[in-house]
């Protein structure tokens, strides 16, 4: 009897899933959740430092994924720079300019870090996945996925994926533009547990073609945190 | 009177030692930040005048009580030798800058839904940069606008500014208030500039007209913004005494001109419109502004102003960037609705701008631009190589040129002609 009551919850326990083929797009959502706190109100701190060594600092109220704002912090020259990101539409207001002005998402923030790599990162909200198709001697324990945009709003045209099958972290992503060029390959790494979840803390962005440029962003203090509606107004950034 | 015109900077300076000294609380958080500049320049058209130098210093301090409430103080300081360097005749004004003033002092109360602003601040309004006509709040310190940026010519005024913010589903947007009851005028460039060859004489004595005291002028302006399906739109309006000054004349013989500024009221009302189209960004300002004195030589000989309208109008569009390379392509264009022969000004200005910027890595960029005068042909072209040497420092190595015909604006800036060298330096104590 004890033997069947612990065959029976060790079954219920187990995820569904482990016998269901997932869907690509389901794979890309539980990667988006081992780099970052997925679609929940919370804050976060992002440094990014660059071949050179340069050093920026960014803090971020992320609201969901349609709502965000990233300030500069660090060096003292770009302190209070502010990124509001609302849906598709990207404000960027910089204490000198001292109005809030609309850029594009694709525009660079530093180094190899375009706007949308901070403001805007769950990929499931931005493309449409499709495995690709491995050859039967490829023995590697990983997904490969190509996403492609749902709409020419985004950062990216596509975006090849490398996950793995194990526990779905990311391990590398190749990012193209809209015309097909590619751009960057970025790596994920140093997984730590946050919130009850391990997630990637490092992201390295090395430029395609000239290796010798690349970023690295390190992620941390996560910490769940609500943020008004009326924060995330571009009439607001000035104050 | 001196009380009065010290009554504002005397309560701020006050909020601002109260909060550093007495009353000072654990839970408060204060930060002194600042940066110092400086600008050596080699002239490439007259050698009489060969260098010019321009410096500049800010001193921030602020203090937050709370999340909702903070006391921003700033002290400037600058000077600059660019009035004596344009001068083309003999004025007693023709000697180098020293100016130490107040800049941002305000307190800054903010909820939710509204933030409200008290004290001498910077407002800008409009979509475009650069190049921006509807940056009409703020006075500017014209003699340093052909070499600085906007933002180091821009000078506070006192306001009272409030925002009301409003969101429903896509749309979100506010409306401003702002009331100055203390106008402050532009520091402007000698007359010569606009005048051109219409005043004959050899030396010029301009009188000012100093800034009305506290309470005996109010100015008045509000905006409605809005933002919704990748547009921002802006209406906006502001009543106030004209920044620039027109003139009257005084007395004038064979050698000498007096003239008198004098400051008018007038009113702007104003559009701006920002659409991102894949990853172009369009922009534009519209400003029409009524009453406009603009001064003219009639035939007789006398110096006279006549009130007219000016429509200002801009288009921009700047690109993506691509291979490191991105750019901005200005039109922009002010007509006048009515001007008289030997007028300071032309019916028409147009101007066409474009902007070339390469990412060299590391964040150093290469920025390249040419501006084109239409009405009467002028050319400037400008480039600088921006260099962050490390966190706290930038290096800039630049030159500008002007030239053109001798109506055209641009060619009236030859003599500012020049190479450059300038280091900015950013702390924080």
């Amino acid at each position: 009897m004890k033997i069947a009551a612990y065959l029976l919850s060790t079954l219920l326990i187990l995820p569904l899933n482990s016998f269901a083929e997932m869907s690509p797009n389901d794979i890309v959502k539980k990667a988006d959740l081992k780099r970052g706190l997925g679609n929940i109100s919370h804050s976060f701190n992002v440094t990014v430092s660059d071949q050179d060594n340069k050093k920026e600092i960014y803090h971020v109220a992320f609201k969901d994924v349609n709502h965000s704002i990233t300030e500069q912090t660090e060096p003292e020259r770009a302190r209070g720079r502010k990124l509001l990101m609302r849906d598709y539409d990207i404000w960027l207001f910089t204490p000198n300019i001292k109005k809030a002005l609309r850029i594009s998402l694709e525009q660079k923030l530093t180094g190899q870090v375009s706007n949308g790599d901070i403001a805007r990162t769950n990929y499931a909200e931005d493309y449409e996945a499709t495995l690709l198709p491995t050859d039967k001697t490829d023995t590697s324990n990983v997904y490969r996925l190509d996403l492609k945009a749902k709409n020419n709003k985004v950062t990216y045209g596509k975006i090849e994926y490398v996950v793995s099958k194990k526990d779905y972290s990311p391990i590398e992503a190749t990012f193209f533009a809209l015309s097909g060029k590619p751009l960057k390959r970025a790596k994920f790494q140093d997984f730590k547990p946050i919130q009850g979840m391990s997630r990637a803390t490092k992201m390295v962005i090395q430029d395609y073609l000239q290796k010798d440029k690349v970023s690295t962003l390190v992620f941390s203090e996560h910490r769940p945190e609500s943020f008004s509606d009326s924060l995330f107004n571009k009439e607001r950034l000035e104050f | 009177m001196i009380f009065k015109k010290f009554i504002f900077p005397s309560i701020l300076i006050a909020t601002f030692i109260v909060a550093s000294t007495e009353v000072r609380s654990e839970d408060w958080r204060y930060q002194m930040r600042g940066n110092l500049s400086a600008r050596l320049s080699s002239y490439t058209q007259e050698k009489s005048r060969n260098y010019a130098q321009q410096t500049h210093a800010q001193f921030e301090h602020s203090t937050e009580f709370s999340p909702s409430l903070v006391a921003i103080n700033q002290l400037r300081w600058t000077s600059n030798s660019i009035a004596s360097d344009l001068s083309t005749k003999s004025t007693p004004a023709k000697k180098d800058i020293f100016d130490t003033y107040l800049g941002e002092n305000y307190l800054k109360y903010k909820s939710d839904n509204w933030v409200v602003q008290l004290g001498y601040q910077e407002v800008v309004w409009g979509e475009a940069f650069g190049f921006n006509y509807a940056d009409i709040i703020n006075p500017k310190d014209q003699r340093e606008t052909l070499y600085s940026e906007a933002s180091e010519a821009r000078l506070p005024l006192l306001l009272f500014n409030g925002k009301l913010f409003f969101s429903s589903g896509d749309l979100s947007g506010s409306m401003q208030l702002l009331v100055s009851p203390e106008p402050r005028f532009s520091k402007t460039l000698p007359v010569e500039i606009y005048a051109g060859n219409l005043i004959p004489q050899s030396s010029l004595t301009v009188i000012k007209q100093k800034s009305p005291a506290i309470f005996k002028t109010t100015e008045v302006g509000g905006k409605l913004a809005a933002s919704y399906g990748g547009l921002d739109l802006s209406l906006f309006t502001y009543s106030y005494l004209s920044r620039d000054p027109h003139y009257s004349l005084q007395s004038a013989d064979l050698s000498n001109i007096t003239v008198k500024e004098e400051h008018q009221k007038i009113q702007s009302y104003g559009l701006s419109l920002a659409k991102t189209i894949y990853d172009f960004v369009f922009r534009t300002d519209i400003v029409q502004t009524r009453d406009r004195m603009i001064n003219y030589v009639a035939e007789t000989g006398e110096l006279l102003s006549l009130p007219t309208t000016s429509l200002n109008a801009l288009l921009s569009l700047d690109t993506p960037t691509y291979n490191d390379y991105s750019g901005v392509l200005i039109f922009a264009q002010s007509t006048l609705g009515e001007v008289r022969p030997n007028s300071f000004r032309s019916k028409n200005e147009q101007y066409v701008i474009g902007k070339l910027s390469k990412n060299l890595g590391s964040d150093k960029t290469l920025e390249l631009s040419y501006t084109h005068e239409l009405e009467h042909t002028g050319q400037s072209v400008q480039s600088i190589l921006s260099w962050p040497v490390n966190s706290s420092t930038d290096l800039k190595i630049g030159g500008e040129l002007y030239f053109g015909d001798e109506q055209s604006n641009l060619k009236k800036l030859r003599n500012v002609s020049s190479i450059f060298f300038s280091l900015k330096n950013y702390f924080q104590l």
